[in-house]
């Protein structure tokens, strides 16, 4: 096989996959699951493949003569989205095989979810903006029609509606950051437009990389426009664990990191990033703290962690950010199956139903745990390490605002993790519902996940080595060196305080019960979300009525006052005109003479 | 010779007649009059640029449109009468806008 071929082929086997779903659903209904999951396998078989085309030259083709030349971006940066994006969503398909056994329309779940991972690798190997920004709509509306797979449930579709809508406010930024770049470089070549961006002038500078951050805040939900993230969440359980919490809402991250060296020569935007990532991973860890519906506990988390990696992005970790993708996907992508196995089995989403089913479902249990360790950040977890590279990258940026905002995040998100495990594992049993533990088509992606999160972080040593050699900027380490800075830094010490405080808030909750009758206006802003949804619902609902009065003038005004116009203009001719006609014989012949002298006079003359 | 001052007499006469008559008949005969001056006009020019047998074909089919013309005005003429039995231009007033 032609090795240039090797990322096409990642691309186009799963849009294959897509598109013969359908016509496969025609034949042999009941052989879309296994089908879907083989051409899950062959993706992820490729990607492996694609592991040793790292830095090399890839195949590239030109669209449009001149002004589009594509290909794929083969540096340690963009190959890591795909392979997240192929091997998670090759375990999702294969946990969907018992999580939507009893669904209805199951052809267009699986067609869509290819499709999703088809456009994720599109998306992070293009090597320029143009089919980047392409295949970033491509996930936008793959989201939006999976969130709103069960489109039966009005709640179900319009979260699909606003998450498509939220999204598109920063796309908009993002197309217009692309057209810009074009417009002053003539090119939409990723590496040629970072490479001549700094021969743009700096306000035009300015305006891009807003464009840019516009567009990750949007995909990755930071923090003005994070609310389509919590109600995605009524998309099916899979879903919300490939798409918004190990892939989709990574692309915002992957940009920014993309573009970092844009980003870097305006340095007021990097500050900005740091106050979006930290603020947005606070917002993030509270809400999460007080929140009763698993799912929204999980996505709100989900928000808090991609805020620490824009953050990360913020201060100049690039890799850091990386290395915390990879973590997080794997993690969260564990915590949200895990969630979804608990879900199928008691039919509920309130934590407060759940409890005790540790002793009920031991692997489901046991692997959650492992991940809300990860995702607290203890000691030896993927979750760990990735945080406090972070957090060190903080340190020497020397950024304190932002990182203490981001330390007292890291507090919150050791607090509700435990709070979570407890309340659904440990504790009392607070039903009565039949459980039992789930099939093994989902407790073995669950284990190989809970295992990924114990020891995906020895990958660091590859992982720098490849980013090193294809031209990005880390420091290289290997998995003994990083335990042994990691250990030693200022940063374990900041990881360690907060953990150990989160866990003590965790231990005395009880105790700090008093809080809620001091200081109800808090609790209440918080369980609405601190009122982001209100707000916005407020101002979509202004600009609705606005644009609807708008409509109604011209409508009513301008258009009918045309048309009446027009009718009583010709009623009032005619009445003046009328006059004319005496219905006498006589005056019609004098008509016609006057008539005919005219036209005589005219051909004499 | 010179026929211009008669055909212009017949025109005038014509005119005249459709203006002032207040029976139909005499208007039609007032339209006759008009176009007899119409054809007499024909034939004189013809006869003046030397190229009668030309003009002479034109004033038949003249002639036979004319014909046509005579029929349908008497026609309606014959239909008002039978409604209104009357001749008169005063009683055909329907079309006052």
């Amino acid at each position: 096989m032609n090795k240039e071929m090797i990322p096409l082929l990642l691309l186009i086997v799963p849009l294959a996959g897509a598109a013969l779903v359908p016509l496969l659903n025609f034949f042999a209904s009941r052989a879309v699951p296994l089908f879907s999951v083989f051409v899950g396998l062959v993706t992820a078989v490729i990607g492996f493949f694609l592991l040793g085309q790292i830095g090399a030259q890839a195949a590239s083709f030109e669209w449009l003569p001149g002004v589009l030349k594509t290909g794929f971006q083969l540096d340690t940066l963009s190959v890591v989205p795909a392979l997240i994006a192929t091997w998670i969503g090759f375990l999702v398909l294969i946990y969907s095989l018992g999580y939507m056994k009893h669904e209805e329309n199951l052809s267009r779940y699986y067609s869509l979810t290819l499709l999703f991972i088809a456009s994720m690798i599109g998306m992070s190997l293009a090597d320029n903006f143009l089919s980047l920004f392409f295949f970033w709509e491509v996930m936008g509306v793959c989201s939006y029609a999976l969130i709103g797979f069960f489109y039966k449930d009005p709640k179900a579709a319009s979260a699909g509606v606003k998450a498509f809508l939220t999204t598109r406010i920063g796309d908009i930024g993002l197309l217009a950051a692309i057209l810009t770049i074009y417009a002053f470089t003539g090119t939409f070549s990723i590496s040629q437009g970072l490479a001549e961006g700094s021969k743009i002038a700096l306000p035009l500078l300015n305006f891009i990389a807003f464009g840019f951050i516009l567009g990750a805040v949007g995909k990755s939900a930071q923090l003005p426009l994070h609310v389509w993230l919590p109600d995605a969440m009524e998309a099916p359980t899979t879903i919300s664990a490939l798409i918004h919490a190990a892939t989709m809402v990574n692309a915002g991250v992957y940009l920014l990191a993309r573009v970092y060296p844009l980003l870097s020569l305006v340095p007021s935007w990097l500050v900005v990033i740091q106050w979006i990532g930290a603020l947005t991973a606070l917002l993030g860890s509270l809400l999460a703290a007080f929140h009763n519906d698993l799912k929204r506990i999980l996505a709100y988390s989900t928000i808090s962690q991609l805020g620490y990696m824009v953050f990360a992005v913020g201060v100049g970790g690039v890799f850091a950010s990386q290395f915390h993708l990879f973590s997080h996907a794997i993690f969260k992508a564990l915590l949200f199956l895990c969630a979804g196995a608990v879900i199928h089995e008691l039919k509920t989403r309130d934590i407060r139903e759940m409890g005790g089913l540790q002793k009920f479902m031991p692997v489901t249990g046991t692997t959650f745990l492992i991940g809300a360790l990860a995702l607290m950040g203890l000691p030896v977890l993927n979750g760990f390490f990735s945080k406090d590279m972070i957090l060190e990258e903080g340190l020497i940026a020397g950024s304190w605002g932002p990182l203490i905002v981001a330390a007292l995040a890291a507090l919150l998100t050791a607090y509700y993790s435990l709070r979570t495990t407890a309340v659904v594992f440990w504790g009392k049993r607070r039903t009565s519902a039949h459980v039992k533990e789930a099939p093994v088509v989902m407790t073995g992606p669950l284990t190989l996940l809970a295992l990924g999160s114990l020891v995906s972080w020895v990958l660091v040593g590859p992982l720098t080595t490849s980013w090193i050699r294809t031209g990005l900027e880390a420091p290289h380490i290997d998995w003994l060196e990083l335990l042994r800075e990691t250990f030693s830094s200022t940063a374990f010490l900041i990881t360690v305080c907060v953990i150990v405080l989160g866990f003590l808030i965790f231990y005395y909750r009880r105790n700090l019960g008093w809080l809620k009758g001091k200081i109800p206006a808090f609790f209440k802003a918080v369980s609405v979300g601190l009122g982001f949804d209100i707000l916005y619902g407020w101002l979509s609902q202004q600009i609705y009525a606005t644009s609807n009065l708008l409509s109604t003038f011209f409508e009513e005004k301008v258009m009918e006052g045309i048309n009446r116009a027009t009718g009583e203009g010709s009623v009032a001719l005619s009445i003046s005109s009328r006059k004319m006609q005496t219905g006498d014989l006589h005056w019609n012949l004098l008509y016609i003479v006057v008539a005919l002298l005219i036209i005589l006079g005219l051909i004499l003359w | 010779m010179n026929l211009w001052p008669f055909v212009f007499a017949l025109f005038a006469l014509g005119i005249f007649c459709l203006l002032t008559r207040r029976n139909l008949i005499k208007i039609l005969i007032g339209l006759e009059l008009l176009s007899k001056g119409a054809t007499l006009a024909l034939i004189w020019s013809g006869i003046l640029r030397n190229s009668l047998s030309y003009t002479q074909s034109l004033a038949v089919i003249a002639i036979a449109i004319e014909v046509m013309v005579v029929a349908v005005f008497l026609a309606l003429v014959y239909a008002f009468h039978e409604k209104s039995s009357s001749l008169d231009t005063d009683d055909m007033r329907r079309l006052k806008g």
